[in-house]
């Protein structure tokens, strides 16, 4: 947030070139795209340089900080452009240690990652051996991913990089255009798996990881949001019933104030997150939970707002509202509800309660 | 929200936290937990301990007697006064009547009028509405005729808040019935002790008395009692609606409350899992509108204009007060049912005068729907 003049510049310029990209070669469709015309959209995107922005400079990175490649993620969202491009742009980069080749070959747009939480375990079969085992929780982009980044969240944490093979798992359709998969794990042996961190070191990775998906699935959103505000009042101008637009009936008016308020509200929650990621600031995991709830309980309701100020066209397939009420329903039903993470919000700040005094 | 804060502002906090800790009276933090109506001395109290630090009105700019913190220097400062349960300083002299001398005043005006609000030792109150002119306060129709030498001002104010201990009322009237009904009002400068002045005292549902009903008859102020042009009373009132937005929010008396309202949810209750989800969701939306309040800020401090975002924080601010205060009830039960001034019990007596009081919170300062209504139009530019 705070940005001297300089980096202002850069970070306009940034985001309208990913915009101006994104209307260009993925306009909003309510056809789902071809895997080989998304295939052709990320190869230009990596020769614009998408997949080097998060990475450190010592392995072809170009300096970006975390708030440009959220404004990429951003941007994305609004677009509702429906490749996945968090684990690329924002996890592997965070876990990979700097010499790896996959970094390089992640520059070039070569790699595509996916993050795997919940339901897999790391059996130990020998002395130093392990095996993963278990299916995985619905993972976006898994369906096509090269590679999956693990977490294994249990009495021995780890964190790995499983190169995965082509046809590994199924892929699962979302409702909101974008793709995913359960990838299943049973016959991973460790010669395959490289072990990312173990022990300690391996929960705070997880938890890292976990809140930079959070706060980048909400920037996500607030683009999503953002765009279809604007859609909506455009719509709202044009469009007249008695006589007079729709834009002018205080009713509207005043649900369409409140979908405002409720996108700068999930706006700041998103900001705080990534503040916090930035700083490492002890609070968070907090910023991260809170941007979460905010997802559920702001921005689901605005997105619906919308589509009842825009009448029946806000429910048609063609028309791009409803998708972006599909693309904030995935945000916020994948990762652990937010309904879950209300319980933990509650109990970190008022513990446990009964039992726990 | 230490993650926006940079290290001076944190060592700046812990300065301010220093010296507040050191020079507010318990007593005085008692009485700001106790109830929502201060007196004229306890305000005035507090002013003076903070000007004698130099920081009587910390918002001003340095040559009308302001520290020089930046915005986000000032939130620090704020959220350490609410922290310490510090009472509100008189918002109409410092947040009103302050800037707006400073910015449209002549020179003896200022010179007269702004040291003494600076230390707290005269008081000002605010007579814009009228019984007829409340969100649509251009229809007001006090009036102000020319005389020799002055003006005479005649009409009735309504709900003017601390009317009955001012020294003297910021009064918009009528100076040109020829024009449209905004281009022809003018602001002016009553002294409270006038002959002509008749005050009613106005009781709320909390039971307390901050408002009156101010009546004017034929009131006398002389040329100098002007503030800026004839006619132009509109537009500085505007202005300064404008610039004090973040004000409105009151996010920082909303997480003291919020902070001690946790420390009060003791017992069985504590467990209760519809109160817990209430509380996680207070504190989500809390959390947002303090960064919200931030952003806006930090613009300023980098020498930016805030982003439209700054016209929400009013309505989300307001509206939050309310949740918390109605969360208060929930969590206090029966005991927030006993009429304030007669429980022993402090604390549950200032919760539920605050929860009463409250209501007005969505009404004054321009109601939450006139504010939707800016926000459609002007932020959004719905037409
Ligand atoms: C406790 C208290 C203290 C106050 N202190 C002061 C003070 O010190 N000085 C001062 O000058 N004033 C003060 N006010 C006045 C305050 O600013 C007005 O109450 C406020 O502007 C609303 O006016 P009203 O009460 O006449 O309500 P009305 O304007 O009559 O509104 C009634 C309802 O109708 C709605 N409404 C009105 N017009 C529209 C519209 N165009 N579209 C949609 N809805 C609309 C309003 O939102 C509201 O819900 C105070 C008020 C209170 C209650």
């Amino acid at each position: 947030m705070r940005r001297d003049a300089e980096r202002l510049a850069e970070d306009t310029m940034l985001r309208d070139s990913v915009r101006a990209f994104l209307a260009e070669r993925s306009p909003w469709t309510h056809v789902p795209r071809t895997a080989a015309d998304l295939d052709g959209i990320r190869a230009e995107a990596a020769e614009l340089g998408w997949f080097m922005m998060g990475l450190p400079e010592a392995a072809g990175g170009v300096g970006s900080d975390l708030e440009q490649v959220l404004s990429v993620i951003e941007e994305a969202g609004r677009a509702l452009h429906p490749e996945p491009l968090v684990a690329d742009l924002l996890l592997a980069p965070a876990v990979l240690p700097a010499d790896r080749p996959e970094l390089g070959q992640l520059a070039e747009g070569g790699l595509r990652f996916c993050y795997v939480r919940a339901g897999v375990t790391a059996v130990r079969t020998g002395s130093d051996e392990i095996a993963l085992k278990g299916t995985g929780g619905l993972a976006l982009g898994a369906d096509r991913a090269t590679h999956a980044i693990v977490a294994v969240d249990e009495d021995e944490p780890a964190l790995f990089l499983v190169p995965l093979s082509p046809g590994r798992a199924r892929t699962v359709r979302l409702i909101d255009g974008r793709t995913a998969a359960r990838i299943a794990f049973d016959d991973i042996a460790s010669q395959d798996v490289l072990v990312l961190a173990r022990g300690p070191a391996a929960r705070d990775k997880i938890a890292a990881l976990d809140d930079l998906a959070v706060s980048a699935a909400v920037f996500d959103a607030v683009g999503a949001l953002a765009g279809g505000l604007e859609l909506t009042v455009d719509y709202l101008n044009q469009r007249r019933q008695f006589g007079q637009t729709l834009g002018s009936f205080q009713a509207v008016r005043h649900k369409m104030a409140e979908v405002y308020c409720s996108l700068e509200t999930l706006r700041s929650l998103a900001m705080w997150s990534a503040a916090a990621i930035a700083a490492n600031a002890p609070e968070r995991a907090t910023a991260a939970r809170a941007a979460k709830i905010g997802l559920a309980v702001h921005g689901l309701p605005a997105a619906g707002k919308m589509i009842q100020v825009s009448g029946g066209i806000g429910v048609t397939e063609e028309y791009r509202i409803g998708h972006v009420y599909k693309r904030l329903t995935v945000a916020a039903g994948l990762d652990g509800s937010a309904e879950a993470k209300i319980e933990e919000l509650a109990s970190e700040i008022l513990g446990e309660g009964e039992k726990a005094r | 929200m230490d993650a926006f804060l940079t290290r001076d502002e944190r060592r700046f906090r812990e300065e301010i936290r220093d010296v507040i800790g050191r020079i507010l009276p318990p007593d005085l933090a008692r009485a700001t937990r106790r109830g929502i109506h201060l007196s004229r001395e306890q305000m005035a109290l507090w002013n003076r301990l903070l000007h004698e630090k130099g920081w009587g009105a910390h918002h001003w700019p340095v040559e009308f007697g302001g520290p020089g913190w930046t915005p986000v220097q000032r939130f620090i400062f704020e959220s350490e006064c609410a922290r310490a349960d510090a009472p509100p300083t008189s918002v109409f002299g410092l947040y009103l009547v302050g800037p707006t001398l400073y910015t449209f005043g002549t020179e003896a005006q200022k010179a007269r009028y702004l040291p003494p609000i600076l230390s707290g030792d005269e008081f000002w109150c605010q007579g814009y509405s009228e019984p007829d002119a409340g969100s649509d306060l251009a229809s007001l129709r006090t009036v102000a005729e020319r005389t020799e030498g002055g003006w005479v001002i005649t009409g009735q104010k309504a709900w003017t808040t601390e009317g009955h201990f001012a020294d003297f009322m910021i009064c918009l009237a009528r100076t040109n019935a020829a024009v449209k009904p905004q281009a022809g009002l003018s602001l002016f400068i009553i002294d409270m002790k006038s002959p002509g002045i008749t005050l009613h005292p106005v009781l709320t549902i909390d039971g307390g008395h901050s408002v009156n009903t101010v009546f004017l008859d034929g009131v006398t102020v002389p040329d100098d009692a002007l503030i800026g042009d004839v006619d132009k009373g509109w537009t500085y009132a505007k202005f300064l609606l404008a610039h004090e937005r973040t004000n409105n929010a009151q996010v920082h008396r909303s997480r003291r409350e919020f902070e001690r309202l946790k420390a009060r949810f003791t017992g069985e209750r504590r467990t209760d899992p519809g109160l817990r989800r209430r509380f996680a969701l207070v504190e989500t939306d809390l959390a947002a509108l303090e960064v919200t309040v931030l952003r806006i800020l930090i613009d300023q401090t980098q020498g930016r204009e805030p982003g439209p975002e700054a016209s929400i924080v009013k309505v989300i601010g307001s509206e939050l007060q309310q949740t918390i205060s109605e969360l208060a009830m929930d969590v206090l039960g029966e005991r927030a049912l006993e009429l304030p001034h007669d429980t022993a019990d402090d604390e549950a007596a200032g919760w539920t005068e605050r929860h009463l009081f409250r209501r007005v919170v969505t009404i004054y300062a321009g109601t939450n729907e006139i504010q939707k209504t800016i926000i459609a139009g002007t932020t959004l530019g719905l037409r």
